[in-house]
């Protein structure tokens, strides 16, 4: 009996101590189970959400308002002595110039998407967005739209963002600062290769640079132009060239009001600007400039291509030079500012004649010899061209106290656009250049 | 499944009141009530969930005085947490729990802020932007002491929270990176110990 009650006691030992034992073990592995990293994850970012407006809204947009104050300067159209003045994006401010020294401010025409315009007759042509919208201003105090090209500007988009058939077309980014809070295992709590586009928008650094407006304009070259040499639309005898995305869009405009949409001739991904000279259309990129022949107008077809380096270059042309200026900077990348001359006698092989070098050249003009070069922040510069080697000697004026982006030469009196508004000269003698008046941007922005 | 700390503490305050329970029933020494200098030289392991790296190692310096029960001082720890090398700079106060002069169990609290470094790794492409943290460490331990000597065998619930930033490498201008996280990060683990010290 004792042996037995021994060897049960022994037994119930050796369960107490396995469970113990066991016991131990589920313990020290729950708390070692337990003993884990947990990461409480703030992710603040800068958000740019879409503004989408519907087709309708925009199409029933445009009207004729009274005048507003010029806060931004886009291209300029020079018609009889009326002044077209496109506010990007806005529409345009409509001056009357009959005397240069004093314009007068009449009115403004509120076309959303505008960027460009350019005129033949009595018809205005200007880009809204996706449309090409026309505009009689035979009489000033009555402009309306006359007719309108739907969804001619087919490559039309903002950040890749294109027409939404449902929700219309985006008109503005409006910056969102998001917080979001979360919990995580701390294995990943960021993907160092995120996606280009987001659902709602666009994500970007907190410290972005990021101008909406910008993102808005069609092309590359929405700054300021004429219809010389940073423009978008030229019209050449009865044919209007637009630049659409890397394409140039023809349009027939024999008859006025009721223009056709003709052929599309892809040039580049990176053109700019468009000069129209004799049979030929000029057409800056960022990486050279493209000679196209227009003998037969509705299909432009390229001769030739003169490369440079990845530059912004707006080109004019007189006789046989084209005169191009290059320009770097955070838009147009590069490293190169100058001004080069090339000699289109044979336009299937332009051939680099000179380089002078510049400081931030932008827009130039040429009248017979006298050649004006925008200089950025070195203001306006008037050379004698007649000798294409001598150009850096033989400036006839500077004027270093505006900053300046583009300018028309018209009948001896020059419109300069600057970053704080136009500015007209009389230049009937290139070498006493006389100040005539200033339109005021009531902000510093360009 | 997560035990909360609170939880923890208390068993380990279990452990050691059991702990004194049992503790040697001997003549208090007078001596014991005088200052003494000490310190403590330890090594050992940190246990944690396999996911957040698995077990990784620890050593720890701590210098101060000895007052009848109590003890106090200052130390210094190099903890290696996978990805992470934390120093924690923390005061540390003890309660002996047994009446031996020589050994018997006691229990320590240590906490202060910590030095945080991340150990980079190439082509990771995120880059990390450490600001610091702060430990917590309730232990318990046993003391043999012979002569001068001490042997420590501490284990305890170590405690870390540490903050830093993440953002991708490559970031350009404008563009479709995510910024920037703010992260704050908690650390548990079991912290078993070996060590020697004076007194």
């Amino acid at each position: 009996m004792e042996a037995l009650n021994a060897r049960l006691k022994k037994r119930i030992h050796v369960s107490l101590y396995a469970i113990i034992f066991l016991t131990g073990l589920l313990g020290i592995s729950v708390i070692l189970e337990s003993c884990t990293d947990t990461c409480e994850v703030t992710h603040e970012y800068v958000y740019y959400a879409p503004v989408y407006t519907s087709l309708t809204e925009l199409r029933t947009s445009v009207e004729l308002t009274d005048p507003k104050p010029v806060e931004t300067v886009g291209k300029i159209y020079i018609k009889d002595h009326w002044l077209f003045v496109n506010a990007p994006g806005k529409g345009i401010h409509v001056i009357d110039n009959s005397n240069p020294a004093a314009p007068r401010h009449v009115h403004f025409i509120n076309i959303p998407g505008s960027y460009d315009l350019a005129v033949k007759g009595n018809i205005l042509y200007a880009d809204s967005y996706i449309d090409l919208v026309l505009l009689d201003i035979s009489n000033i105090e009555n402009i309306h739209e006359i007719n309108r090209l739907e969804n001619v500007f087919s490559n039309y988009n903002t950040l890749g963002f294109y027409l939404d058939a449902g929700k219309g077309l985006i008109t503005e980014w409006v910056e969102q600062t998001e917080v979001k809070v979360y919990e995580s295992d701390c294995d990943a709590n960021i993907q160092p290769w995120g996606g280009i586009f987001y659902e709602d928008g666009f994500l970007l650094r907190a410290d972005a640079a990021f101008n909406s407006a910008a993102a808005i304009a069609p092309g590359n070259g929405s700054g300021p132009g004429v219809g010389g040499s940073m423009a978008r639309f030229t019209i050449n005898e009865n044919h209007l060239y637009m630049l659409d995305g890397g394409d140039v869009q023809t349009v027939d405009i024999t008859q006025l009001t009721d223009p056709v949409v003709k052929g599309r001739t892809t040039i580049s991904w990176d053109i700019e600007t468009i000069f129209p000279y004799k049979q030929n259309l000029f057409i800056g990129s960022r990486t050279g400039m493209h000679i196209l022949d227009v003998s037969n107008p509705e299909q432009p077809e390229r001769i030739s291509t003169y490369a440079h380096v990845r530059v912004c270059d707006p080109v004019v042309v007189q006789d046989s030079y084209a005169y191009v200026t290059l320009r770097s900077g955070t838009e147009c990348e590069g490293f190169t500012n100058q001004l080069e001359v090339i000699n289109i006698e044979d336009l299937t092989n332009p051939q680099l004649l000179a380089i002078h070098p510049m400081h931030n050249p932008h827009g130039l003009g040429i009248d017979n010899s006298t050649l004006f070069v925008c200089d950025g922040a070195q203001g306006l510069k008037v050379y004698d061209a007649s000798d294409y080697k001598k150009i850096p000697e033989k400036q006839l004026a500077h004027y270093n106290n505006i900053d300046a982006f583009d300018v028309i030469p018209y009948n001896n009196n020059l419109i300069m656009i600057g970053k704080d508004g136009i500015f007209q000269y009389d230049y009937s003698d290139p070498a006493n250049i006389k100040f005539l008046s200033k339109i005021a941007v009531v902000n510093d922005n360009p | 499944m997560t035990i909360p700390r609170s939880v923890i503490c208390l068993a380990l305050v279990i452990l050691a009141t059991t702990a004194r329970a049992q503790g040697d029933s001997v003549r208090i020494d007078t001596s014991r009530f005088a200052l003494t200098y000490f310190n403590q030289f330890t090594a050992g392991g940190l246990l944690g969930k396999r996911e957040n790296g698995g077990h990784t190692v620890s050593a720890s310096m701590i210098h101060g005085v000895r007052w009848k029960w109590l003890s106090m001082a200052a130390g210094l720890s190099l903890d290696s947490y996978h990805e992470w090398n934390i120093v924690p700079v923390y005061g540390s106060i003890g309660l002996d729990l047994g009446r031996s002069p020589n050994s018997g169990f006691f229990v320590q609290f240590s906490a202060g802020p910590s030095i945080v470094r991340h150990i980079d790794r190439e082509f990771a492409f995120v880059v990390f932007k450490e600001e610091g943290g702060r430990m917590t460490y309730p232990s318990l331990g046993y003391r043999i002491r012979s002569e001068k000597w001490s042997m420590y065998v501490i284990a305890g619930y170590k405690f870390q929270r540490i903050r830093y930033t993440e953002s991708p490498e490559w970031s350009p201008e404008w563009g479709p990176v995510p910024y920037k996280f703010n992260v704050v990060r908690d650390m548990e683990r079991i912290c078993i110990q070996l060590g020697f010290g004076l007194h």
